[in-house]
């Protein structure tokens, strides 16, 4: 059969051409000579590059983070400066209880405490007499206040279980 | 350089750092240099990617020497960096065209059947694929005893094989690529 015959009697391998001995000593030495030649610039090093990326990121976050808070301790003094004396007045007047009046009096300089400072505080003073003057009596009080007092409390009148109240 | 330079001559000369370094890299290239380029050009068909190729293999070997543990013969192993190098190259010059290649490295005979039927060049590029379709050591063994020609001491040599198992492998390595290039052919 034809095909039982080795291809490889009927196949001949030609020689390649191969360059002399001098081209692969030159070969070799300019290998060994880049490698000693070889100083990789610092900018080509990809450490260089990860450091730098790194640190710019960290620039910009804390830049970013200072850059707001110096924003907002800002903001509040400059809006001070621009309200009007009766406006902060308004605001103290209906916020007095959140204010020590001692460290108030401290920050209001002394010209600018006229009348309308005396009055919003004889104003408050009033308000405290008519309270103090007032007396308190259930008599006065329906049963119908009494329970809507419970209801807006959330008292349950089974809480009273064990008292007599009726 | 002296030529009966040999594997445990190399390593040691290399071991022995510095200089010696280089001196045992250029021993390498004066020993295996001649069939570096053969195996490359064989398939690259072409001296500038041979030379190419033959320096990227030949970096990679300065660079990984210190990686050879010796598991095998020292020439197995830059063979398989010099066929790596080689495919990689192939497969990116695929995508160009209008280089010039050597003529066929093969001639054909008359008087067979199915070879009679086609071309020095199919033949060529058929042997080629079937070589890498062997593993490894068939490849390295059928490459030195078919194209080099060198005799089983020879090879026994260099890759520390016993002749006996070298003759058996490239019994191996001929049939199988020979049915290989029947079957392409009569597909």
């Amino acid at each position: 059969m034809k095909n039982e015959k080795d291809i490889f009697d009927f196949i001949k391998a030609k020689k390649v051409d191969v360059p002399d001995q001098a081209y692969f000593t030159a070969l070799a030495n300019s290998i060994t000579d880049s490698k000693k030649n070889n100083i990789v610039p610092i900018y080509k090093r990809p450490v260089f590059w990860l450091s730098s990326a790194a640190a710019a990121i960290v620039i910009v976050f804390v830049a970013l983070n200072f850059g707001e808070t110096n924003v907002m301790h800002e903001k509040p003094l400059l809006a001070m400066n621009d309200l009007d004396t009766e406006i902060v007045f308004d605001y103290v007047n209906e916020n007095i209880n959140d204010f020590d009046a001692e460290m108030i009096s401290e920050f209001i300089p002394t010209e600018v405490i006229t009348s309308n400072t005396t009055e919003i505080f004889e104003v408050e003073l009033e308000e405290v007499k008519t309270i103090e003057t007032e007396e308190l009596s259930f008599e006065d009080i329906s049963t119908e206040d009494i329970l809507n007092y419970f209801e807006s409390e959330e008292i349950s009148l089974s809480d009273f279980e064990d008292e007599l109240f009726i | 350089m002296q030529k009966h330079l040999d594997d445990k001559y190399i390593i040691d000369l290399y071991n022995q750092g510095g200089k010696n370094i280089d001196i045992a890299f250029k021993g390498i290239v004066s020993l295996y240099g001649d069939k570096l380029y053969s195996q490359i050009r064989r398939i690259t068909r072409n001296h500038e990617h041979t030379n190419d190729v033959l320096q990227n293999v030949l970096i990679k070997i300065h660079q990984n020497l210190d990686g050879f543990n010796q598991d095998s013969s020292l020439y197995t192993w830059i063979y398989r960096i010099t066929r790596n190098e080689t495919l990689n190259f192939i497969e990116k010059e695929k995508r160009r065209s209008g280089v010039d290649l050597d003529a066929p490295m093969l001639e054909i005979l008359a008087g067979h059947d199915v070879l009679d039927d086609t071309t020095p060049e199919k033949i060529q590029q058929l042997l080629q694929d079937a070589i890498e379709s062997l593993p490894e050591k068939q490849a390295l063994v059928f490459q030195l005893k078919y194209f080099e020609e060198l005799k089983y001491s020879e090879i026994s040599k260099q890759l520390a094989t016993s002749e006996g198992a070298l003759k058996a492998s490239f019994h191996l390595a001929k049939q199988k690529i020979q049915q290989f290039i029947i079957d392409r052919l009569n597909h």
